[in-house]
Protein backbone atom coordinates (compact mmCIF):
# COMPACT_ATOMS: atom_id res chain seq x y z
CA UNK A 1 0.00 0.00 0.00
CA UNK A 2 1.23 2.88 -1.19
CA UNK A 3 1.91 5.75 2.22
CA UNK A 4 1.70 9.03 1.64
CA UNK A 5 4.17 11.40 2.87
CA UNK A 6 3.49 14.58 4.42
CA UNK A 7 2.51 15.43 8.35
CA UNK A 8 0.19 12.75 9.25
CA UNK A 9 0.44 9.93 12.20
CA UNK A 10 -0.51 6.21 12.21
CA UNK A 11 -3.47 7.10 13.81
CA UNK A 12 -4.61 9.42 11.41
CA UNK A 13 -4.45 7.02 8.31
CA UNK A 14 -6.32 4.29 10.22
CA UNK A 15 -8.84 6.23 11.53
CA UNK A 16 -8.87 7.66 7.98
CA UNK A 17 -9.05 3.77 6.14
CA UNK A 18 -12.02 3.22 8.86
CA UNK A 19 -13.89 6.12 7.39
CA UNK A 20 -13.43 4.84 4.01
CA UNK A 21 -14.23 1.20 4.41
CA UNK A 22 -17.60 2.32 6.33
CA UNK A 23 -18.28 5.32 4.47
CA UNK A 24 -17.17 4.45 0.17
CA UNK A 25 -19.86 2.33 -0.84
CA UNK A 26 -22.01 4.85 0.28
CA UNK A 27 -20.58 7.75 -0.87
CA UNK A 28 -20.34 6.25 -4.47
CA UNK A 29 -23.64 5.44 -4.55
CA UNK A 30 -25.20 8.57 -2.94
CA UNK A 31 -22.92 10.54 -5.92
CA UNK A 32 -24.18 7.93 -8.32
CA UNK A 33 -27.94 9.29 -6.65
CA UNK A 34 -27.27 12.45 -7.72
CA UNK A 35 -25.60 12.52 -10.91
CA UNK A 36 -26.50 9.39 -12.40
CA UNK A 37 -23.00 8.57 -14.19
CA UNK A 38 -21.25 5.87 -12.60
CA UNK A 39 -17.64 7.41 -13.43
CA UNK A 40 -18.04 10.51 -12.29
CA UNK A 41 -19.75 9.21 -8.93
CA UNK A 42 -15.86 7.78 -8.64
CA UNK A 43 -14.29 10.75 -8.98
CA UNK A 44 -16.48 12.43 -6.70
CA UNK A 45 -16.09 9.57 -4.53
CA UNK A 46 -12.22 10.28 -4.67
CA UNK A 47 -12.45 14.05 -4.27
CA UNK A 48 -14.60 13.36 -1.23
CA UNK A 49 -12.06 11.07 0.63
CA UNK A 50 -9.16 13.52 -0.52
CA UNK A 51 -11.37 16.42 0.84
CA UNK A 52 -11.73 14.72 4.15
CA UNK A 53 -7.93 13.83 4.42
CA UNK A 54 -7.04 17.73 4.10
CA UNK A 55 -9.34 18.49 6.78
CA UNK A 56 -8.82 15.18 9.02
CA UNK A 57 -7.53 17.51 11.88
CA UNK A 58 -10.55 19.58 12.04
CA UNK A 59 -12.91 16.77 11.81
CA UNK A 60 -15.61 15.32 14.95
CA UNK A 61 -15.65 12.01 14.47
CA UNK A 62 -19.44 12.46 15.32
CA UNK A 63 -20.12 14.56 12.16
CA UNK A 64 -17.89 13.14 10.01
CA UNK A 65 -20.49 10.92 8.49
CA UNK A 66 -22.67 13.84 7.79
CA UNK A 67 -19.77 15.74 6.50
CA UNK A 68 -18.99 13.28 3.92
CA UNK A 69 -22.49 13.28 2.01
CA UNK A 70 -22.55 17.30 2.65
CA UNK A 71 -19.19 17.51 0.95
CA UNK A 72 -20.11 14.95 -1.96
CA UNK A 73 -23.45 16.80 -2.19
CA UNK A 74 -21.35 20.16 -2.48
CA UNK A 75 -18.32 18.58 -5.40
CA UNK A 76 -21.98 17.39 -7.67
CA UNK A 77 -23.50 20.95 -7.22
CA UNK A 78 -20.47 22.02 -8.22
CA UNK A 79 -19.83 20.19 -11.05
CA UNK A 80 -23.01 19.13 -12.27
CA UNK A 81 -25.50 20.95 -11.28
CA UNK A 82 -26.69 22.41 -14.88
CA UNK A 83 -27.23 18.57 -16.08
CA UNK A 84 -30.23 16.62 -16.09
CA UNK A 85 -29.61 13.60 -14.75
CA UNK A 86 -30.05 10.21 -16.22
CA UNK A 87 -30.47 7.01 -14.58
CA UNK A 88 -28.95 3.65 -15.46
CA UNK A 89 -29.93 1.77 -12.75
CA UNK A 90 -29.15 -1.96 -13.09
CA UNK A 91 -32.52 -4.21 -12.72
CA UNK A 92 -30.64 -7.33 -12.07
CA UNK A 93 -33.64 -9.17 -11.95
CA UNK A 94 -33.50 -8.91 -15.58
CA UNK A 95 -30.49 -11.49 -15.52
CA UNK A 96 -32.40 -13.75 -13.22
CA UNK A 97 -35.38 -13.92 -15.47
CA UNK A 98 -33.53 -15.01 -18.59
CA UNK A 99 -31.59 -17.52 -16.66
CA UNK A 100 -34.50 -18.87 -14.63
CA UNK A 101 -37.35 -18.48 -17.44
CA UNK A 102 -37.01 -19.06 -21.53
CA UNK A 103 -39.89 -17.06 -22.22
CA UNK A 104 -39.27 -14.24 -24.68
CA UNK A 105 -41.91 -12.21 -23.35
CA UNK A 106 -40.75 -12.09 -19.85
CA UNK A 107 -37.61 -10.39 -21.25
CA UNK A 108 -39.33 -7.98 -23.09
CA UNK A 109 -41.58 -7.43 -20.33
CA UNK A 110 -38.41 -6.66 -18.25
CA UNK A 111 -36.69 -4.81 -20.73
CA UNK A 112 -40.06 -2.18 -20.64
CA UNK A 113 -40.30 -2.53 -16.98
CA UNK A 114 -36.33 -1.44 -16.38
CA UNK A 115 -36.77 1.68 -18.79
CA UNK A 116 -40.17 2.82 -17.05
CA UNK A 117 -38.36 2.74 -13.89
CA UNK A 118 -35.55 5.08 -14.74
CA UNK A 119 -37.91 7.06 -16.16
CA UNK A 120 -39.73 7.34 -13.24
CA UNK A 121 -36.57 8.10 -11.17
CA UNK A 122 -35.77 10.41 -13.42
CA UNK A 123 -38.84 12.09 -12.72
CA UNK A 124 -38.67 12.26 -9.08
CA UNK A 125 -36.95 15.62 -7.86
CA UNK A 126 -33.31 15.17 -6.58
CA UNK A 127 -34.50 15.55 -2.90
CA UNK A 128 -36.99 12.71 -2.34
CA UNK A 129 -34.84 10.80 -5.11
CA UNK A 130 -31.84 10.35 -2.97
CA UNK A 131 -34.13 9.49 0.16
CA UNK A 132 -35.31 6.98 -1.85
CA UNK A 133 -32.25 5.18 -3.30
CA UNK A 134 -30.86 5.66 -0.17
CA UNK A 135 -33.41 3.41 1.12
CA UNK A 136 -33.69 1.38 -1.42
CA UNK A 137 -30.36 0.45 -2.31
CA UNK A 138 -28.24 1.02 0.54
CA UNK A 139 -30.62 -0.39 2.62
CA UNK A 140 -30.38 2.22 5.47
CA UNK A 141 -33.13 3.13 8.09
CA UNK A 142 -34.99 6.47 8.27
CA UNK A 143 -32.93 7.83 10.85
CA UNK A 144 -29.43 6.58 9.45
CA UNK A 145 -30.33 8.62 6.09
CA UNK A 146 -31.76 11.25 8.61
CA UNK A 147 -28.34 11.41 10.42
CA UNK A 148 -26.18 11.08 7.30
CA UNK A 149 -27.75 14.05 5.21
CA UNK A 150 -28.28 15.78 8.23
CA UNK A 151 -31.65 16.28 7.87
CA UNK A 152 -34.50 15.25 10.79
CA UNK A 153 -36.55 12.28 10.25
CA UNK A 154 -40.14 13.93 9.48
CA UNK A 155 -38.22 15.16 7.00
CA UNK A 156 -36.67 12.07 5.65
CA UNK A 157 -40.28 10.66 5.78
CA UNK A 158 -41.71 12.94 3.79
CA UNK A 159 -39.40 13.01 0.91
CA UNK A 160 -40.39 8.94 1.13
CA UNK A 161 -43.79 9.69 0.82
CA UNK A 162 -43.36 12.50 -2.18
CA UNK A 163 -40.89 9.57 -4.05
CA UNK A 164 -43.19 6.62 -3.74
CA UNK A 165 -46.38 8.86 -4.29
CA UNK A 166 -44.85 9.45 -7.69
CA UNK A 167 -44.30 5.43 -8.08
CA UNK A 168 -47.78 4.84 -7.24
CA UNK A 169 -48.88 6.90 -9.96
CA UNK A 170 -46.72 6.04 -12.44
CA UNK A 171 -47.00 2.33 -11.87
CA UNK A 172 -50.13 2.83 -10.54
CA UNK A 173 -49.63 0.41 -7.63
CA UNK A 174 -47.02 0.49 -4.25
CA UNK A 175 -43.44 -0.34 -4.55
CA UNK B 1 -45.16 -2.10 1.84
CA UNK B 2 -43.55 -5.33 1.41
CA UNK B 3 -47.33 -6.62 2.74
CA UNK B 4 -48.67 -5.07 -0.83
CA UNK B 5 -45.44 -6.62 -3.13
CA UNK B 6 -47.97 -8.92 -4.51
CA UNK B 7 -50.46 -6.80 -6.21
CA UNK B 8 -50.63 -6.73 -9.82
CA UNK B 9 -51.69 -4.81 -12.69
CA UNK B 10 -51.60 -4.63 -16.31
CA UNK B 11 -48.89 -6.62 -18.31
CA UNK B 12 -46.38 -7.02 -15.50
CA UNK B 13 -47.26 -10.19 -13.95
CA UNK B 14 -44.26 -10.84 -12.25
CA UNK B 15 -43.70 -9.99 -8.49
CA UNK B 16 -42.98 -6.54 -8.14
CA UNK B 17 -41.11 -7.29 -4.57
CA UNK B 18 -38.44 -8.70 -6.76
CA UNK B 19 -37.80 -5.65 -9.02
CA UNK B 20 -38.01 -2.93 -5.78
CA UNK B 21 -35.31 -4.60 -4.40
CA UNK B 22 -33.82 -5.33 -7.60
CA UNK B 23 -32.37 -2.42 -8.76
CA UNK B 24 -28.73 -1.24 -8.07
CA UNK B 25 -26.38 0.73 -9.05
CA UNK B 26 -23.79 0.32 -11.76
CA UNK B 27 -20.62 -1.37 -9.94
CA UNK B 28 -17.75 0.90 -10.04
CA UNK B 29 -14.97 1.42 -12.81
CA UNK B 30 -12.24 0.34 -9.90
CA UNK B 31 -12.72 -1.91 -7.32
CA UNK B 32 -12.42 -0.25 -3.26
CA UNK B 33 -9.15 -0.99 -3.05
CA UNK B 34 -8.38 0.32 -6.41
CA UNK B 35 -10.16 3.60 -4.99
CA UNK B 36 -8.13 3.39 -1.69
CA UNK B 37 -4.83 3.42 -3.49
CA UNK B 38 -6.08 6.54 -5.50
CA UNK B 39 -6.85 8.54 -2.73
CA UNK B 40 -3.46 7.68 -0.99
CA UNK B 41 -1.86 8.71 -4.75
CA UNK B 42 -3.77 11.80 -4.66
CA UNK B 43 -2.58 12.57 -1.04
CA UNK B 44 1.04 12.07 -1.76
CA UNK B 45 1.17 14.08 -5.25
CA UNK B 46 -0.68 16.96 -3.07
CA UNK B 47 2.28 16.64 -1.04
CA UNK B 48 4.53 16.72 -3.94
CA UNK B 49 3.08 19.90 -4.97
CA UNK B 50 5.05 23.16 -3.85
CA UNK B 51 3.70 24.83 -0.89
CA UNK B 52 0.40 26.95 -1.95
CA UNK B 53 1.33 30.58 -1.76
CA UNK B 54 -1.16 32.39 -0.44
CA UNK B 55 -0.78 35.95 -1.54
CA UNK B 56 -1.54 38.16 1.28
CA UNK B 57 -1.99 41.04 -1.29
CA UNK B 58 -4.79 43.38 0.00
CA UNK B 59 -7.55 44.48 -2.34
CA UNK B 60 -6.69 47.70 -2.13
CA UNK B 61 -2.94 47.73 -2.89
CA UNK B 62 -3.28 51.07 -5.18
CA UNK B 63 -4.20 52.73 -1.42
CA UNK B 64 -1.62 51.20 0.40
CA UNK B 65 0.85 51.59 -2.35
CA UNK B 66 0.45 55.49 -2.13
CA UNK B 67 0.16 55.72 1.59
CA UNK B 68 3.66 54.35 1.62
CA UNK B 69 5.17 56.49 -0.94
CA UNK B 70 3.38 59.53 0.73
CA UNK B 71 5.33 58.45 4.35
CA UNK B 72 8.47 57.79 2.78
CA UNK B 73 7.92 61.22 0.99
CA UNK B 74 6.89 62.62 4.15
CA UNK B 75 10.15 61.02 6.10
CA UNK B 76 12.74 61.74 3.67
CA UNK B 77 11.75 65.76 3.47
CA UNK B 78 11.69 65.85 6.91
CA UNK B 79 15.35 64.18 7.19
CA UNK B 80 16.42 66.60 4.69
CA UNK B 81 14.89 69.29 6.36
CA UNK B 82 16.53 68.51 9.53
CA UNK B 83 19.73 68.44 8.33
CA UNK B 84 20.71 72.39 8.36
CA UNK B 85 23.36 74.35 5.89
CA UNK B 86 26.90 74.38 6.89
CA UNK B 87 29.50 76.43 5.96
CA UNK B 88 33.25 76.42 7.51
CA UNK B 89 36.31 78.80 6.54
CA UNK B 90 40.14 77.32 7.32
CA UNK B 91 43.13 79.32 8.04
CA UNK B 92 43.29 82.32 6.27
CA UNK B 93 40.34 82.40 4.68
CA UNK B 94 36.94 84.44 4.69
CA UNK B 95 33.56 83.80 3.37
CA UNK B 96 30.56 85.94 2.51
CA UNK B 97 27.02 83.84 1.95
CA UNK B 98 23.90 85.10 1.84
CA UNK B 99 21.34 83.93 3.78
CA UNK B 100 17.76 82.82 2.42
CA UNK B 101 16.01 86.32 3.62
CA UNK B 102 18.97 88.24 2.13
CA UNK B 103 20.39 88.74 5.42
CA UNK B 104 24.76 88.66 5.07
CA UNK B 105 27.19 86.59 6.92
CA UNK B 106 30.82 87.36 6.74
CA UNK B 107 32.81 84.16 7.94
CA UNK B 108 36.14 84.90 9.39
CA UNK B 109 38.90 82.14 8.95
CA UNK B 110 38.25 79.31 11.11
CA UNK B 111 34.78 79.18 12.18
CA UNK B 112 31.79 77.78 10.51
CA UNK B 113 27.94 78.64 10.64
CA UNK B 114 24.82 76.31 10.29
CA UNK B 115 21.34 77.19 9.50
CA UNK B 116 18.37 75.07 9.09
CA UNK B 117 16.85 74.64 5.51
CA UNK B 118 13.61 76.18 7.46
CA UNK B 119 15.41 78.71 8.08
CA UNK B 120 13.05 81.91 7.73
CA UNK B 121 9.64 79.76 7.83
CA UNK B 122 8.88 80.58 11.22
CA UNK B 123 11.99 82.32 12.22
CA UNK B 124 15.64 83.43 11.54
CA UNK B 125 18.32 81.15 13.37
CA UNK B 126 21.76 80.28 13.11
CA UNK B 127 24.00 78.79 14.75
CA UNK B 128 28.21 79.59 14.51
CA UNK B 129 31.19 79.26 16.00
CA UNK B 130 34.21 81.39 15.29
CA UNK B 131 33.51 85.08 13.99
CA UNK B 132 31.03 86.58 12.14
CA UNK B 133 29.97 89.73 10.64
CA UNK B 134 26.35 89.43 10.19
CA UNK B 135 24.16 92.38 8.00
CA UNK B 136 20.68 91.68 8.99
CA UNK B 137 17.77 92.74 6.45
CA UNK B 138 14.15 93.79 8.35
CA UNK B 139 11.95 91.50 7.49
CA UNK B 140 9.56 88.54 9.23
CA UNK B 141 10.92 87.28 13.11
CA UNK B 142 13.42 88.08 15.03
CA UNK B 143 17.35 87.21 13.91
CA UNK B 144 19.18 85.36 16.30
CA UNK B 145 22.16 83.69 16.61
CA UNK B 146 23.37 81.16 18.93
CA UNK B 147 26.88 79.69 19.07
CA UNK B 148 27.88 76.45 20.02
CA UNK B 149 27.56 77.33 24.29
CA UNK B 150 23.93 78.37 23.58
CA UNK B 151 25.04 82.39 24.23
CA UNK B 152 22.33 83.68 22.31
CA UNK B 153 22.27 87.37 20.41
CA UNK B 154 19.08 88.70 19.89
CA UNK B 155 18.74 90.81 16.93
CA UNK B 156 16.60 93.82 15.87
CA UNK B 157 17.95 94.08 12.55
CA UNK B 158 21.89 95.87 12.21
CA UNK B 159 25.00 94.95 11.63
CA UNK B 160 27.18 93.10 14.27
CA UNK B 161 30.13 91.14 14.99
CA UNK B 162 30.42 88.10 16.71
CA UNK B 163 33.36 86.33 18.23
CA UNK B 164 32.63 83.19 19.96
CA UNK B 165 35.75 81.25 20.18
CA UNK B 166 36.58 79.14 23.21
CA UNK B 167 35.86 80.92 26.31
CA UNK B 168 36.00 84.13 24.67
CA UNK B 169 32.70 85.78 24.05
CA UNK B 170 32.51 89.55 22.07
CA UNK B 171 29.97 91.01 20.46
CA UNK B 172 29.72 94.54 18.72
CA UNK B 173 27.34 96.60 17.28
CA UNK B 174 28.10 98.83 13.79
CA UNK B 175 24.13 99.30 12.70
CA UNK B 176 21.21 100.08 14.97
CA UNK B 177 20.80 97.70 18.22
CA UNK B 178 21.65 94.19 19.61
CA UNK B 179 20.19 92.34 22.21
CA UNK B 180 22.87 90.17 23.79
CA UNK B 181 21.53 87.15 26.00
CA UNK B 182 23.69 84.52 28.17
CA UNK B 183 22.91 81.97 30.24
CA UNK B 184 23.05 83.38 33.69
CA UNK B 185 23.50 86.68 32.92
CA UNK B 186 20.62 89.87 32.51
CA UNK B 187 20.34 90.58 29.03
CA UNK B 188 22.30 93.44 27.30
CA UNK B 189 21.38 96.13 24.64
CA UNK B 190 23.78 97.40 22.67
CA UNK B 191 23.76 100.69 19.96
CA UNK B 192 26.04 101.50 16.88
CA UNK B 193 29.68 101.74 18.60
CA UNK B 194 29.03 99.45 21.59
CA UNK B 195 30.19 96.12 22.21
CA UNK B 196 30.27 93.90 24.88
CA UNK B 197 32.73 90.77 26.23
CA UNK B 198 32.47 87.88 28.17
CA UNK B 199 34.29 87.91 31.41
CA UNK B 200 34.12 85.78 34.02
CA UNK B 201 30.88 84.50 33.52
CA UNK B 202 29.10 88.52 33.05
CA UNK B 203 29.13 90.78 30.37
CA UNK B 204 31.05 93.53 30.75
CA UNK B 205 30.70 96.89 28.57
CA UNK B 206 34.78 97.63 27.67
CA UNK B 207 35.55 101.02 26.13
CA UNK B 208 36.56 100.68 22.66
CA UNK B 209 39.18 103.19 21.41
CA UNK B 210 37.92 104.84 18.46
CA UNK B 211 39.88 102.33 16.19
CA UNK B 212 38.51 99.48 16.99
CA UNK B 213 34.65 100.45 16.08
CA UNK B 214 35.29 100.31 12.52
CA UNK B 215 34.00 97.69 10.77
CA UNK B 216 36.61 94.97 10.67
CA UNK B 217 38.65 94.87 7.57
CA UNK B 218 38.31 91.29 7.13
CA UNK B 219 34.87 92.16 6.25
CA UNK B 220 35.30 94.90 4.33
CA UNK B 221 38.38 94.40 2.48
CA UNK B 222 39.62 97.51 3.25
CA UNK B 223 42.25 98.91 6.04
CA UNK B 224 41.00 102.36 6.94
CA UNK B 225 43.36 104.61 8.94
CA UNK B 226 43.10 107.95 10.34
CA UNK B 227 46.27 109.41 11.93
CA UNK B 228 46.55 106.12 13.02
CA UNK B 229 50.57 105.34 15.19
CA UNK B 230 52.52 102.76 13.15
CA UNK B 231 52.77 100.37 15.93
CA UNK B 232 48.78 100.14 15.50
CA UNK B 233 48.93 99.98 11.98
CA UNK B 234 51.92 96.94 11.81
CA UNK B 235 49.36 95.31 14.99
CA UNK B 236 46.46 95.24 12.57
CA UNK B 237 48.22 94.50 9.72
CA UNK B 238 50.07 91.14 11.41
CA UNK B 239 46.88 90.13 13.09
CA UNK B 240 45.27 89.84 9.84
CA UNK B 241 47.81 88.51 7.59
CA UNK B 242 48.92 86.44 10.62
CA UNK B 243 52.69 87.48 10.16
CA UNK B 244 55.51 88.98 12.32
CA UNK B 245 56.29 92.51 11.50
CA UNK B 246 59.76 93.87 13.22
CA UNK B 247 61.10 96.82 12.87
CA UNK B 248 64.58 98.34 12.08
CA UNK B 249 65.67 101.84 13.42
CA UNK B 250 61.90 102.65 13.48
CA UNK B 251 59.60 104.46 16.31
CA UNK B 252 56.57 103.15 15.24
CA UNK B 253 54.63 104.96 17.67
CA UNK B 254 55.36 108.48 16.72
CA UNK B 255 54.93 107.57 12.74
CA UNK B 256 51.00 108.31 11.80
CA UNK B 257 49.37 106.71 8.98
CA UNK B 258 45.86 108.37 7.23
CA UNK B 259 44.43 106.38 4.77
CA UNK B 260 42.39 103.27 2.79
CA UNK B 261 44.06 100.47 1.66
CA UNK B 262 42.68 97.32 -0.18
CA UNK B 263 42.54 94.28 1.65
CA UNK B 264 44.55 92.63 -0.89
CA UNK B 265 47.93 90.69 -1.05
CA UNK B 266 50.64 91.42 2.24
CA UNK B 267 52.72 93.29 -0.26
CA UNK B 268 50.24 94.88 -1.86
CA UNK B 269 49.05 96.43 1.29
CA UNK B 270 53.07 97.08 2.16
CA UNK B 271 54.03 98.51 -0.74
CA UNK B 272 51.79 100.95 0.24
CA UNK B 273 52.67 101.66 3.61
CA UNK B 274 56.31 101.52 2.42
CA UNK B 275 55.81 104.28 -0.02
CA UNK B 276 53.91 106.43 1.27
CA UNK B 277 55.99 106.32 4.78
CA UNK B 278 59.15 106.58 3.19
CA UNK B 279 60.31 102.76 4.25
CA UNK B 280 61.31 99.61 2.74
CA UNK B 281 60.85 96.18 3.99
CA UNK B 282 61.97 92.77 3.31
CA UNK B 283 60.32 89.19 3.95
CA UNK B 284 62.12 86.58 4.99
CA UNK B 285 62.00 82.92 2.93
CA UNK B 286 58.71 82.04 3.65
CA UNK B 287 57.43 85.34 4.10
CA UNK B 288 55.87 85.11 7.29
CA UNK B 289 58.31 87.80 8.83
CA UNK B 290 58.44 90.90 7.25
CA UNK B 291 60.97 93.75 8.59
CA UNK B 292 60.70 97.54 7.88
CA UNK B 293 63.72 99.86 7.98
CA UNK B 294 64.04 103.46 6.50
CA UNK B 295 65.24 103.88 3.30
CA UNK B 296 63.58 104.04 -0.39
Amino acid sequence: MTLPKGNYTQDELSWFRGIFDQYYENIRHFAYFKTGDVHLSDDIVQETFIKLWDMRGKVNDSTVKSLLYTIAGNIVKNHYKHLKVVYNFQVSAKSEMTTNTSSADENIRMEQLDGQLQRVLAEIPPGPREVFLMSRIDGLTYDEIASRLGLSVKAIEKRMSEALAIFRKKFGYKV
Amino acid sequence: MKGNSNTTKGNSGFDHKSVEFNISVPPSGRSKDEAWEMIMQAIESEHEKPARIVEMRPKNTWMLVAASIVIVMVVGSLLILNKPYRFETQQAQTMELTLPDGSVAHLNANSWITYSRVYGWFKRQVKMDGEAYFKVKSGKGKFAVTDSRKQQVVVTGTEFNVITRGNAFEVKCFEGSVKVKISGSKPVTLQKGEGVVKSKGALIRPEYPANELEKPAWVTQEFRFNSTPLSKVFEQLSDFYKIEIKIEGIEPETRYFTGTIPAGTVTDVFDVIALSMGLKYTANIDSTVFTFRYGI
